[in-house]
């Protein structure tokens, strides 16, 4: 398994790490891991890890959650939970642990 | 491939009739389309039903329901698209030859109450206001979208749905945005009244053959002239998990396919019905569906465009004028024949060319272009 290839010196301590997958020849990564590239070839996927931090693109809140969506830096968006008062749309974000019900949650960094 | 027209339309009101109704739902709207149609059930040859909810009763026994005369009957299911994937179903019959006047039918009240969030939320999806919650805090940030414009789009669906009695809201007096604005928050920057009631209904159609036209009717000939069907195309604003829907640019893509089918232009386009869900998505398929370019959709809803008269004052269609999702109400898969519905009616009425729009989890999204020639 490899490490998505970013600045190393970006990946903040404690930044926790998500499983994903990379098409070598379009170099397209998925986040949950697909087996199969996306573009119908069939072509088998390398299985990676890449570090949950980004940038918020968009935030709300529904039901006493808050939601996201998270460009990270390997180019793939997620939409996910996020810590309260994490708001700021364009600024940077990173999941660093899990809550105490067991979710993930990005919150700024 | 032959000319497919639609032949008649019918449909029941929407709301909350509660579930295990199916069956007595669909034979009313199917009733209305045959009468419409001036048909008898013996004079159909093929049916298709659509449910989008995983318990409402399958079609073969919606179909039994109205008799039993050996046709072929074919369940279609594709989420929100159900319905206009239903018509293209019963489109691809009669175009190769199988059928000539096919029932369609769109139902949805499951056997048990079990809320269709909690089927969408079942298959790995956030709540279905989050994801589109999502699209406008971004619009917002983008283009100086405002919680008025959205409100502006509601508050002319609803008013809209005030003069069709098959609306699930039917509100007593005209709405404004004030109104709009002071209902319930339900994920920033929806309200309630910015959001669809979802609930239960059905509603049908009778699709032929131009050469299967029902000889005692009156009516004018409206023709399919397109409809085409897609799915994401992968791309890095795709979210492969928790959003229920891919990127608005999927109803661009598919949009414009449709129009070259039918080879018409949206400068042609009379009338439109779209997945307005939430009021966001209305405003962005105003771009999306060619009508605008990015960024314009603001400035001409504040002038009144996309409502009433809009074709006179602006040269631009009018939208959701039965109300739309939001206040004619999104039972599933009667959905995409009520707009089927509503575009016959303003075809008959003087419009010439309508679109009919529709947007499924996963996403799915299929367009339709019809034309009374």
């Amino acid at each position: 398994m490899t490490r998505f290839d970013t600045d190393e010196a970006l990946v903040a301590k404690e930044v926790l790490i998500l499983q994903a997958s990379r098409d070598a020849h379009t170099g397209q990564v998925y986040i949950p891991p697909r087996a199969l590239a996306a573009d119908g070839s069939l072509r088998p996927t390398q299985t990676i890890e890449v570090p949950a931090q980004g940038v918020l693109y968009s935030v709300t809140s529904f039901a006493g959650e808050t939601y996201g969506l998270v460009d990270l830096d390997c180019g793939t968006r997620l939409q996910v939970l996020l810590e309260p008062d994490t708001a700021v749309i364009g600024a940077r974000v990173a999941a660093r642990g899990h809550g105490a019900d067991g979710k993930l949650r990005f919150a700024h960094a | 491939m032959r000319d497919v027209l639609i032949a008649g339309v019918g449909m029941g009101p929407f709301g909350n009739h509660g579930p295990a109704k199916a069956l007595p739902l669909a034979r009313q709207a199917a009733l209305a389309a045959l009468a419409d149609a001036h048909l008898r059930y013996t004079d159909i040859d093929a049916v298709v039903v659509g449910t989008a909810h995983p318990l409402t009763t399958r079609g073969i026994y919606i179909a039994k329901e109205l008799g039993l005369t050996g046709v072929p009957v074919t369940h279609v299911t594709n989420a929100s698209a159900t319905g206009l994937s239903a018509i293209h179903a019963a489109r691809q019959a009669i175009g190769c030859g199988d059928a000539s006047r096919v029932l369609v039918i769109g139902v949805d009240s499951p056997q048990r109450a079990v809320p269709v969030e909690e089927v969408i939320i079942g298959e790995g999806n956030f709540p279905p206001v989050v994801s589109f919650a999502l699209w406008a805090r971004r619009r917002m940030h983008d283009h100086g979208t405002t919680r008025e414009h959205l409100a502006t789009i509601a508050a002319k669906n609803w008013n809209y749905a005030r003069a069709n009695p098959c609306a699930a809201r039917r509100a007593p007096q005209e709405v404004d945005i004030a109104r709009v604005l002071a209902s319930r928050m339900v994920a920033d920057p929806f309200t309630s009244m910015m959001c669809t009631p979802w609930g239960e209904g059905a509603a049908a159609a009778v699709v032929c053959a131009a050469d299967a036209w029902p000889t005692s009717s009156g009516h004018p000939r409206v023709r399919l002239a397109a409809s085409q069907c897609a799915s994401d195309l992968y791309s890095t604003d795709l979210v492969l998990e928790g959003a229920i829907v891919g990127p608005p640019e999927l109803t661009r893509d598919t949009a414009a396919r449709a129009y070259a089918a039918a080879g018409v232009s949206p400068s042609d386009v009379d009338v439109v019905q779209v997945h307005d869900a939430f009021a966001i998505e209305e405003l962005l398929y105003y771009e999306q569906l060619g009508f605008c370019t990015t960024g314009e959709a603001e400035a001409l809803i504040e002038r009144g465009a996309f409502g009433p008269d809009s074709r006179r004052r602006f040269g631009l269609p009018e939208f959701s004028t039965d109300g739309g999702l939001i206040a004619r109400g999104h039972p599933g898969a009667p959905t995409g024949l009520a707009q089927i519905h509503e575009t016959v009616r303003r075809l008959r009425a003087g419009d010439r060319i309508g679109v009919c729009h529709l947007l499924g989890a996963g996403s799915v999204c299929v367009v339709q272009v019809l034309v009374r020639d």
